[in-house]
């Protein structure tokens, strides 16, 4: 059975008719030609398949497509805004966090959520944020080191004007 | 290209259209987060031929407290929800501490409470710490409501009292079992896996003794389970390193573990004996007394 | 110090990094082949049987089912990269649980499984067996009754279930042990543990216009790929096009092709483009994990800590087919002295055919089981003497101009300030302590040594019409970072920013033969190539400016991209004007190649004894130092990894952070194979096929302080000095995981993975022995 679908994918709208058993990954990397999204485990375990709903960082190999109804979907294509990458694509680059980068979308946009709601995470808040998404080249130092890394870069640019908030 | 086989899908707006699908659709399978359900779904191990919704009915997703009835938990509230509520952590801290160990922290914010106990794994925290806690299920049916104490639900690996036209719409902590003390402890593989063997209690002291413990089990038995025998050593006794370790050791006859690959039978039992005197001691330090030994 | 160079040495960014985060790289399924059909494979449920009968009519009737294809109907082709000893479908008799048994192609993919369950296998039950230890005993199950009659490109040893022996021997055995004040005798263990890169395997072949096969998959060598196909298939390689995508990782599992014979001979079979992409459970049971291994030590040694003999027997158990397992095991054996100064040694190395599913190259290639063995065991003997364990590496380690075992001269040996920088770093201390009532700390280290020059390669550069560059080396990136370190000596050698040089895509039509990203052998082997290349198109270059120029090359300089005459800087011509003149007025079009193979020093017939090794020479001997500092439960056995310090002497490092990354992730792979992977079977059968029970490390998993450290001797043979990082950082971690163990708790762990439920009944076995049991 079909299901008409209007969901936002990366700023856009899309409305469409899913297959009620269509998953979400299927259907932004087959019908909507985003393959940044990877599916590697299968069982929601690795966290490759990961996109942003609403927000929140999800398991788009678990979810049907339905379930993404009326939601605003971000991948890793969505990340730049005007050719310009975000700051956590910039620091996995700058700090050698990627190497064979299979797992590099899900994990940017794991940070991401992070980022979006914690500007200056802890490192303790970082790992729990980051636990699901699994890399077997990296070891993870440099992944850390570059979310650490963006996360001051953002701040930064964030900054109010230096005397808005005098002590 | 379907890697999941076809199924009706149906949006409920009610627990009474849910029930009453339940019952007309054969073979309908209720839809909460949808994590593990997806997964046997696309591994082809378990194929529903129609999947009811549930999300779309309002306020299953509830979690509510009040000092005269307790804590009630809706079905769909996420893991993360519980780990992180205040209410929660200041009246039923041991399940805010239970829901901090589950899986990852995606998992723990697709996760539903409600999917995870219906899914009936054995090596799942949430049963354990609710076990400890005092749990009750409230079971809907187009026939009407039952409730349960969570510990019964459970029939064997993946097999629960949950009736095919039957829905788990809440989950109930009475009022009187707030403010309990109590602790988790989890043994895993690696930092992100489910428990080798886990231990939940809380306790209730009153006048320097335990009027009540409560001690849960995952990973232990086939089922998530309590153990009787080891909270009626407690029941009356002052908390003692000598009071604890004996129910320790009780607990860990009770238990009825399997040998799997994550961990033999054996050292499953030694496990549950090690980790419940842990809980326990932990469970009376939070209740802010010293334990003599 | 190393000269200071332009570009090698300096942490660039890398050349991928960008279209990675961007999520815009294609990897296998990221192209969408949309008119291929649908490859499906039924595996074998069977250890061990004759294949009575395939029935498939049944299956044929499927709608939209295309061709089906078995074993009887492909040509008697072997394949194998040191014994072709298998079929790309099993043929007559099926030797493991998961062996491909037939293939089927479809329109869609529920018609593909519908076919694979009407598809009727009649088994005739033969004895199985699954352990090495079962397979040698004298009238096992033979897995390969027709073993002598294979093609081998070695001169093999072989007996019975072993499909290869290698025999490395030096010195006097007897009188080395005679001279030794002390003996040691010890047995350990290693498990299965798969490669688990996150990228599954898949293929897609498309028989041409022309009849050739065009193969679009995800590999570690396109050309191994090649040859594997036309061997099996009886073609010759021109035939065959293998075309690399992106590589999700490798490890080693990639190397020998995984799914493309299949697809190909189903391609071959129903005329028509065929996709064939491994579900996540298929790559556990079909991948080539890390041989398990039990490996018997004894060594000899002075009460000065001085070593005086070595003997070594290590079993691989390869599963059904041999596939790299007679190089794993001839390499293990190569790498068990270690590196240290042994006069009288023997080692024989056994790899050994059981019914388990096929094991293969997983970084370290043997090395990390035989380092496992002979580091832990020498910690036992720094015990027993009561020596630092440093202080007995160092009084044994090799230095610059010693020999290896065969015979070799170390040409750059920084094994010496390994130890120093790595114990510096994570405070090196022999002090067990008790950090809780429950929770003791123990410090452990392990040294480890490996190779990085072996077989060849080769690289063509070429000038583009205006200037800049095209890089042409087979050297295929699974995320190690070769494009970009391969670049640099590129760019280096040629006087030219990196930017200017694309790196090819690789498919074997054009890029040189290349073995494959293995070995820890890309940056000196490929890299010594790409350096020959470029300054052969460097001296070309400069021999159309003195041409066009009128002057003698040895008048020339290069600077910023131009030619000019050394004292008339005016007289000049950029590789721009050189490359158009090249391409329109004259000599033609500038290619340059390199080509480059390790042929020398040979082993010493004189002073080795060498029998049934499947390799040449090999050379650039690496090496690492790992220091780690642990936390055990000591009533759940637990282990946490507080702190790891890792020094590696790499040679010259090129691009310093992705050396840094090749170590860090080599430190967790070999974290999680020291203590929680394992790949389970029973019966034959793979048990935990899945991320839900097989775990790999995540972020929370590795030690919050992790150093790498790296110690630069460079060899006089490597591009620039550099030598290779690929592999080491996994080699020597388990070994020194297992040591900090062992230290906090007084006890000796010899079985990989250290589990919980076993860290703890060594330590009850050491109290029952040793004290009265605790009052509960």
């Amino acid at each position: 059975m079909l299901i008409s679908l209007t969901l936002r994918v990366n700023g856009a709208s899309e409305t469409l008719d899913a297959p009620a058993n269509e998953l979400l990954i299927d259907l932004l990397r087959g019908r909507l030609n985003l393959t940044g999204t990877k599916e590697a485990c299968e069982v929601g375990e690795c966290g490759s398949c990961t996109v942003l709903l609403d927000g929140a960082a999800v398991r788009s190999c678990l979810l049907f497509a339905f379930d993404a109804a009326g939601k605003e979907i971000t991948t890793i294509e969505g990340l730049a805004v005007d050719g310009r990458l975000h700051p956590l694509q910039e620091a996995f680059m700058e700090l050698g966090a990627v190497q064979c980068g299979f797992c590099i979308p899900g994990m940017i946009l794991a940070a991401k959520a992070l980022l979006d709601v914690q500007p200056r995470p802890t490192l303790a808040e970082i790992k729990q944020h980051l636990a699901g998404n699994l890399c077997r080249c990296t070891g993870y130092a440099k992944i850390v080191a570059a979310v650490q890394h963006a996360a001051r870069r953002l701040a930064a640019a964030t900054r109010p004007e230096a005397g808005a908030a005098a002590p | 290209m379907a890697r999941v086989r076809e199924f009706q899908y149906l949006e409920a707006t009610s627990v009474e259209e849910a029930c009453a699908w339940l019952r007309e659709y054969g073979g309908a399978k209720v839809f909460a987060g949808g994590l593990a359900l997806t997964i046997l779904m696309k591994q082809h191990l378990f194929e529903p031929t129609c999947l009811i919704n549930i999300k779309t009915i309002p306020g299953l997703d509830r979690i509510d407290y009040d000092a005269a009835t307790g804590l009630r938990i809706g079905p769909l509230a996420r893991h993360q929800w519980i780990a992180e509520s205040a209410t929660i952590a200041a009246h039923y801290p041991i399940l805010a501490e239970a829901a901090g160990h589950v899986a990852s922290l995606p998992i723990r914010r697709m996760g539903t409470v409600g999917g995870s106990l219906s899914h009936a794994d054995p090596a799942t925290d949430m049963a354990a710490a609710l076990i400890a806690a005092g749990a009750r299920l409230h079971l809907r049916s187009s026939d009407g409501e039952r409730t349960l104490p969570i510990e019964e639900f459970f029939l064997d690996a993946h097999e629960t009292q949950l009736q095919p036209d039957e829905l788990l719409t809440g989950i109930s902590v009475a009022a009187e079992l707030a403010g309990r003390s109590g602790a988790h402890e989890k043994l895993r593989k690696n930092a992100t896996d489910i428990p080798i063997v886990a231990v939940s209690v809380t306790v209730a002291l009153q006048d320097g003794v335990l009027r009540e413990a409560r001690i849960g089990l995952a990973a232990a038995a086939p089922t998530p389970m309590r153990c009787p025998a080891a909270e009626a050593l407690l029941r009356g006794a002052a908390p003692t390193a000598a009071s604890i370790a004996a129910a320790a050791a009780q607990a860990a006859r009770e238990a009825r573990p399997i040998s799997d690959l994550r961990a033999s039978a054996d050292y499953r039992r030694k496990m549950v004996r090690v980790l419940a005197r842990r809980a326990l001691r932990r469970a009376v330090a939070a209740a802010g007394l010293p334990i003599p030994e | 110090m190393p000269t200071p160079l332009a570009v090698v040495g300096t942490s660039v960014v890398k050349v991928d990094a960008a279209e990675k985060v961007s999520g815009r790289s294609r990897y296998f399924d990221d192209v969408p082949h949309r008119d291929a059909l649908v490859g499906k494979v039924l595996w074998s449920r069977q250890p061990h049987a004759r294949l009575v009968n395939i029935e498939r009519s049944r299956a044929l009737r499927v709608p939209g089912v295309k061709a089906i294809v078995i074993g009887a109907d492909l040509p008697d082709g072997l394949m194998g990269p040191f014994i072709k000893d298998e079929p790309i479908l099993a043929k007559g008799v099926t030797r493991f649980v998961g062996e491909p048994l037939a293939l089927v192609a479809a329109c869609s993919d529920e018609a593909a499984a519908e076919a694979l369950q009407l598809i009727e296998v009649e088994y005739e039950e033969l004895p199985a067996v699954f352990t090495a230890e079962d397979a040698l005993r004298p009238g096992a199950p033979l897995l390969h009754p027709d073993l002598a009659s294979y093609v081998k490109i070695y001169e093999a040893v072989q007996e019975g279930n072993v499909c290869s022996h290698t025999t490395f021997a030096e010195g006097d055995l007897d009188a080395g042990f005679a001279e030794a004040d002390e003996v040691f005798e010890d047995t350990f263990t290693t498990q299965r543990v798969h490669q688990t890169y996150l990228e599954r395997s898949g293929a897609v072949v498309e028989v041409d216009a022309g009849g050739r096969l065009v193969v679009w998959s995800n590999t570690q060598s396109v050309h191994l790929t090649q040859i594997r196909i036309a061997e099996a298939l009886l073609i010759p390689q021109s035939k065959i096009h293998v075309i690399n995508s992106r590589v999700g990782g490798g490890f080693g599992g990639r190397m020998e092709p995984t799914v493309q014979p299949m697809a190909a001979a189903l391609a071959l079979k129903c005329g028509k483009k065929v996709k064939l992409y491994l579900s996540r459970d298929e790559e556990f049971t079909f991948g080539k994990p890390r041989h398990s291994s039990r490996i018997d030590i004894k060594t000899g040694v002075k009460r000065d800590g001085r070593l005086t003999a070595k003997q070594v027997r290590l079993i691989y158990n390869t599963g059904a087919y041999a596939d790299d397992g007679p190089g794993i095991a001839g390499f293990g054996a190569m790498m068990a002295r270690g590196p240290y100064n042994i006069p009288h040694v023997r080692i024989d190395a056994y790899c050994v055919y059981t019914n388990l599913p096929k094991s293969g190259a997983f970084r370290g290639f043997g090395n990390p089981q035989a380092t496992f063995a002979s580091e832990s065991q020498l910690d036992l003997i720094a015990e027993r003497l009561r020596l630092d364990p440093i202080e007995l590496r160092l009084r044994n380690a090799v230095q610059t101009g010693d020999t290896a075992l065969g015979g070799q001269r170390y040409t750059s040996v920084g094994l010496r300030r390994c130890f120093e920088q790595a114990a510096a770093r994570a405070g090196w201390r022999r002090v067990s302590a008790s950090s809780s009532p429950t929770k003791r700390r123990g410090m452990g280290v392990a040294a480890m040594h490996h190779i990085s020059g072996l077989l060849s390669a080769g690289a063509f550069v070429k000038i583009n019409e205006d200037g800049t560059v095209g890089l042409v080396a087979g050297a295929v990136d699974i995320g190690q970072g070769c494009e970009t370190v391969l670049t640099q000596i590129a760019a280096e050698e040629l006087g030219v920013p990196m930017s200017d040089i694309h790196y090819a895509a690789i498919d074997s039509d054009t890029a040189p033969f290349n073995w494959g990203t293995a070995g820890s052998r890309t940056t000196f082997t490929v890299g010594n190539a790409v350096r020959l290349a470029a300054g052969d198109a460097r001296r070309q270059l400069l021999a159309l400016a003195a041409k066009t120029l009128e002057v003698s090359p040895d008048d020339l300089e290069t600077v910023d991209r131009t030619v000019r005459v050394k004292g008339s800087p005016q007289r000049a011509l950029s590789y721009r004007d050189l490359g158009a003149i090249s391409h329109w007025v004259s000599g033609g079009p500038i290619l340059a190649k390199g080509s480059f193979i390790v042929d020398g020093p040979g082993f010493d017939p004189k002073r080795a004894v060498l029998r049934g090794f499947p390799f040449g020479p090999l050379t650039a001997y690496i090496f690492g130092v790992h220091v780690v500092e642990v936390e055990v439960d000591v009533e759940t056995g637990e282990v946490k990894v507080l702190k790891a310090a890792a020094a590696h002497d790499v040679g010259r490092a090129i691009n310093p952070t992705v050396v840094e990354g090749q170590i860090e992730g080599g430190f967790a792979q070999g974290l999680g194979y020291a203590l929680f992977e394992e790949l389970c079977t029973e019966g034959g059968q793979t048990l935990n096929p899945s991320f839900i029970d097989y775990k790999i490390p995540s972020i929370l998993d590795v030690p919050e302080e992790m150093t790498a450290i790296i110690v630069e001797e460079e060899d006089p043979h490597g591009p620039f000095g550099a030598k290779g990082v690929g592999e080491p950082g996994l080699v020597a971690t388990a070994a020194a995981i297992a040591n900090a163990v062992s230290h906090a708790l007084g006890v000796r762990l010899r079985d990989l993975p250290l589990t919980p439920e076993r860290v703890l009944a060594a330590l009850e076995a050491k109290q029952g022995t040793l004290s009265p049991p605790r009052a509960p």
